[in-house]
């Protein structure tokens, strides 16, 4: 059994959830986008940014939660140094208070199997500082430096119920959980730490581990593989499992123990006597779910309905926004849709992509550049080698128009050029035109050949057609 | 609610200072002993108080103030932390690891 | 008895009667002159003549102020009467410095309190207790003990307290001068350093009902910095009207006054100051008021229920004084955990703080959340609407200010069930939010008060009756 927390930084906002403080933190000079409400200097009072809770209620409706009728906020005590009040502004269910959605879902499909993961609720909540060890690491360092550029970043605390019985399972979810997050205007998971995730793990029925602070989709797969290997083992041995709290090492691959056995934490969570609870109207939902764009099943359905795109590569085209808006951006110009140009982008531009990250795909191969390409090559220009060739001149800057002239690619349509090589086939493959007669399946090896002959720049429709028109004269 | 005996023992002081985070040296958890039954003997009348089904009140005021997504103007960054150490820019805190 | 200080003044100034440099000039006189014994400042800032313009037409132009030192200053030393806070140099201004500012006010300096305001005689001070000007032996009342003493001495004509529990009508009656703690809302708490967030308020404190108007006209009104300001309130401009209108006996005709027998029959009440507080009423009663009993058991022990609310919010609001980001340390901040270094330099508290902050922790903890924090909740809103019934029948509820003579500076706090009495008609305002006015009805000998608790947003109406009945009193 395993069961998620996904803590999704709310990146697509300007500033921060209690204060006016940019929340573009990253890459700047550590403590110099901090204000006393983000210090939590002494009489510095928090007030929320309206844009973040209406975000958080899109993602409710998304995911098909219960929505509170009010926004609540609780403060959550533990002392660390990265907390500059000594708690955190966060959402609770309990006494008083409640999450700001709870029980919703999201259905995924593994191996062709459908599935229901139920969303146990979400929170909004502050982050906290960004720790760094001087001297050694989190264990040896003689004291720690923190940057509190990233206190008060908006995160959006996603907690699912023990749904999942495998990675597969987990980073299916994950990438969707992604894209929807995406659609929405959430957040963007290029940045580092958009996305961190504690993954609770249990074996056979034994004793919870939790594996804290896990920082991508492969590293969850990576992690939880380990981990249930490692439990499995040790109850193969006779061992107990111990309910602890893990630590993902990313760079080792492996998870470790904590070690120090901490006293147990009692967070006295209390309601914030400075944050009223913020009524949620009906017509204010009602306004969101007008505000509310495609999702990505929709999305999804609309590529195999109107574009006949395959299920296949509906699901993958749709997985990341960027993606899928690219692949519409490049529909749009060049009036091409389908499977054809979903190919081409998925199994042949994004593999020259850093990471494969569909952002990048932007601006390294701007549609129009691409609109032209896949005109090209549907209209029999250039044959798909050429265009899997010409991706890498492309990254560099170059036309399409200029690689072929500089290629001297020229795409053989000339149909009695073509009829000399099809009868020269012919004779060369006797059997094979016999068998072509009987059956009209076994045409395509003819055109294999003639596309041999050709290196490849055989216009392969046409020469399909001549084929047929030759097979019947005989 | 019944008024319930809370036993004020160094078990419970010890507890109170952990989340607290405040040390007492052992003269002063003595003293604090004495307060604490005190205090807490004090608070504990409104254990009679017949709350009924009130529903709590914590906010004398329910206003629903917000704020819109605008960037401030005003100055950020390290004035504001001049009453503590800086390294390299940084925050500079105790170490987090309470082993050797 | 009262003294429009601030008022005419500015009348005077009007007239081109006035030296700007007038008050200031005595303000420094009497401090210097004063305060080595009666040790009202923590911080005085002296260089207030250098910042006086002949020209300046604003309102306060000219008018020193003193300033609680929970109110955070930008540049001036801010302690909160303590070593915790003892070298602490704000970065920002409170909110009601920003208005007392712009207003042309010159704040002269930061007064002596109880450490973050808890306490009820001005002892706890880590700077030693500021003595009652009209006699040594006698405590000031706390918290706001400088505030007040700084006004009932001369120092300054108008200063600015905080009132958590009673904080400025306790040292108001005690002193013979005028405080409110207005309704909860009503002003800014962006800049002052939280006890308990949602009990308390800042407030004027001044020598007459006039001037107590007039600098309450300056610093109300709604903040976007605090989140719990109201913002459909009337105009600033209303309150500095009645600062200068004439009053007016009429509205105590036909007035409906509530008493509340569980205060005045306390066992610890003094029968002196009782015996007292019915001759003022009389006084009022012969204007044609008419003065209604009522009896609400609850009422004795809205100490109690604060004290669970003040003491849990208090473990929360302090949590963030460990030596990171401000404040003393005496830790080193290398080779020393986190836990020990923060436990160490939490020990820089005052005993009053310690014990609040200990027995606050425990509340919220596992197991006594919902028995005591829940309970004092539930039992606030009984509190809330018995006190709006008795409202809606009479339009003030008057109680003595305070219901014991000044206590002795010696006298031992340590059992907080001895001042039940004292606490129980001054709480009353802060567990509902509402307004209270206390003014004094006689100052020689023991100072008599009394305190008038209004409707929610009824500050106009207060400060109207008050100046009325000024004139009676006079």
């Amino acid at each position: 059994m395993i069961g998620l927390e996904i803590h999704i930084q709310v990146t697509k906002v300007k500033t921060k959830l209690f204060c006016d403080c940019p929340s573009d933190y990253r890459g700047k000079p550590p403590n110099t986008h901090v204000c006393p409400v983000c210090l939590g200097l002494p009489g510095a009072l928090p007030v929320p940014n309206k844009k973040v809770i209406e975000k958080a209620l899109l993602a409710s409706l998304a995911l098909n939660m219960k929505i509170a009728e009010k926004v609540f906020w609780a403060r959550k005590h533990y002392f660390y140094p990265d907390l500059p009040k000594n708690y955190q502004i966060t959402q609770y269910d309990g006494k008083g208070t409640t999450s700001l959605a709870k029980n919703g879902w999201i259905d995924i499909e593994v191996n062709g199997r459908k599935k229901r993961i139920r969303i146990r609720r979400i929170n909004i909540e502050e982050d906290p500082g960004r720790i760094v060890y001087p001297t050694g690491n989190i264990l040896t360092s003689r004291y720690v430096l923190v940057d509190y550029n990233r206190s008060g970043i908006p995160l959006l605390e996603i907690v699912t119920e023990p749904d999942f019985t495998n990675e597969k399972e987990v980073s299916t979810f994950l990438k969707k959980l992604r894209s929807i997050m995406e659609h929405l205007e959430i957040s963007d998971f290029s940045l580092e730490g958009s996305m961190r995730i504690d993954a609770n793990i249990s074996v056979c029925g034994g004793n919870r581990v939790e594996v804290k602070n896990i920082g991508s989709i492969s590293d969850v797969e990576d992690a939880i593989r380990y981990e249930i290997v490692r439990q499995k083992d040790l109850v193969s041995k006779g061992n107990q499992i111990l309910q602890e709290t893990r630590h993902w090492d990313a760079a080792r691959k492996i998870t470790v123990s904590m070690r120090v056995k901490e006293t147990e934490e009692d967070y006295r969570y209390m309601p914030d006597p400075n944050l009223p609870p913020l009524p949620i109207t009906e017509e204010f939902i009602e306004e969101l779910k007008k505000q509310m764009p495609e999702l990505p099943d929709a999305r999804a359905k609309r590529y195999i309905v109107t574009h006949g795109m395959s299920e296949y590569l509906a699901s993958i085209i749709v997985s990341r926004k960027a993606l899928s808006d690219y692949y519409e951006k490049v529909s749009e110009i060049s009036g091409i849709k389908g499977d054809k140009l979903a190919s081409y982008i998925v199994n042949d531009l994004l593999g020259w992509v850093p990471e494969e990250d569909p952002n990048k795909l932007w601006e390294l191969f701007p549609p129009e550049i691409i609109a032209e390409t896949i005109s090209l090559l549907v209209n029999g220009k250039i044959t798909i080698k050429m265009a899997k060739e010409m991706i890498p001149l492309l990254k560099e800057g170059k036309k399409p128009s200029e690689i072929i002239e500089e290629k001297k690619w020229i795409v053989v349509s000339d149909e009695k050029v073509l009829e000399k090589v099809v009868k020269e086939v012919f004779r060369e493959n006797e059997k094979a035109v016999e068998d072509a007669k009987k059956n009209k399946k076994a045409i395509q090896y003819l055109v294999g050949k003639v596309m041999e002959k050709t290196e490849k720049r055989a216009h392969p429709k046409k020469v399909y057609e001549i084929i047929v028109r030759l097979l019947e004269k005989d | 609610m019944e008024k319930r005996e809370i036993k004020i023992d160094d078990e419970l002081i010890e507890r109170m200072m952990w989340l607290s985070k405040l040390r007492l040296d052992e003269q002063e958890r003595e003293k604090i002993k004495e307060d604490i039954r005190l205090l807490l003997n004090y608070i504990s009348d409104i254990l009679e108080i017949d709350v009924g089904d009130a529903e709590e009140l914590l906010y004398p005021n329910l206003s629903d103030n917000v704020r819109e997504d605008i960037p401030s103007t005003e100055e950020k960054g390290r004035e504001h932390l001049k009453n503590a150490v800086l390294e390299n820019g940084f925050v500079k805190a105790p170490k987090v690891f309470k082993g050797e | 008895m009262s003294k429009r200080q601030v008022v005419d003044f500015i009348m005077e100034r009007k007239n081109g009667g006035a030296d700007p440099y007038k008050l200031v000039e005595e303000s420094y006189k009497r401090i210097k002159q004063l305060d080595p014994t009666l040790n009202v400042f923590i911080t005085i800032k002296g260089d207030l003549l250098d910042n006086i313009s002949e020209k300046n037409n604003d309102i306060l132009a000219g008018v020193p102020i003193a300033v609680k030192d929970n109110i955070v200053t930008k540049n001036l030393r801010t302690t909160c009467a303590s070593r915790v806070l003892e070298d602490y140099v704000p970065s920002y201004n409170a909110t009601v410095v920003e208005r007392l500012s712009s207003a042309g006010a010159l704040i002269i300096g930061k007064t002596n309190m109880d450490e973050f305001a808890m306490g009820t005689l001005g002892t706890t001070s880590a700077f030693g207790p500021t003595r009652n000007y009209l006699n040594m032996n006698w405590s000031p009342g706390g918290s706001s003990s400088g505030s007040a003493v700084a006004v009932s001495s001369n120092m300054t004509p108008l200063s600015l307290g905080s009132d958590t529990g009673g904080s400025i009508r306790l040292p108001a009656a005690w002193n013979g001068i005028y405080g409110l703690k207005p309704t909860y809302g009503m002003v800014s708490r962006h800049g002052l350093i939280s006890y308990a967030e949602s009990l308390e308020q800042i407030g004027p404190m001044a020598s007459s009902a006039s001037d107590l108007a007039l600098l309450y006209s300056i610093i109300m009104g709604h903040d976007p910095r605090d989140p719990t300001t109201y913002h459909r309130h009337q105009p600033n401009e209303e309150f500095s009207r009645i600062a200068f209108k004439k009053p007016n006996l009429r509205i105590i005709e036909g007035l409906k006054i509530a008493v509340i027998k569980d205060f005045l029959e306390h066992p610890d009440s003094s029968d002196e100051m009782i015996k007292a507080f019915w001759n003022d009423l009389k006084k009022i009663e012969a204007e044609g008021a008419e003065i209604i009993e009522f009896s609400v058991e609850i009422f004795q022990k809205i100490p109690q229920i604060y004290y669970v609310i003040a003491f849990s919010e208090a473990s929360s609001n302090l949590a963030r004084y460990a030596g990171v980001l401000f404040g003393s340390r005496t830790a080193s901040l290398a080779d020393v955990d986190w836990e020990k270094a923060y436990s160490e330099n939490r020990r820089l508290f005052g005993w009053e703080v310690k014990r609040r902050i200990m027995l606050g922790s425990f509340i919220l903890s596992k197991g006594y959340y919902e028995m005591y924090y829940g309970t004092a909740l539930r039992a606030r809103r009984r509190v809330y609407e018995e006190t709006v019934k008795i409202l809606a029948k009479t339009h003030v509820i008057i109680t003595p200010g305070s219901t014991v003579p000044p206590l002795p500076l010696e006298y031992d706090i340590r059992d907080l069930s001895k001042l039940n009495s004292l606490d129980a008609p001054l709480m009353l305002a802060n567990l509902t939010g509402l307004p209270a006015l206390t003014m004094p009805t006689r100052i020689n000998g023991v100072p008599q008060s009394i305190q008038l608790i209004g409707e929610k947003w009824s500050e106009d109406f207060l400060f109207t009756l008050a100046k009325a009945l000024e004139i009676i009193y006079s």
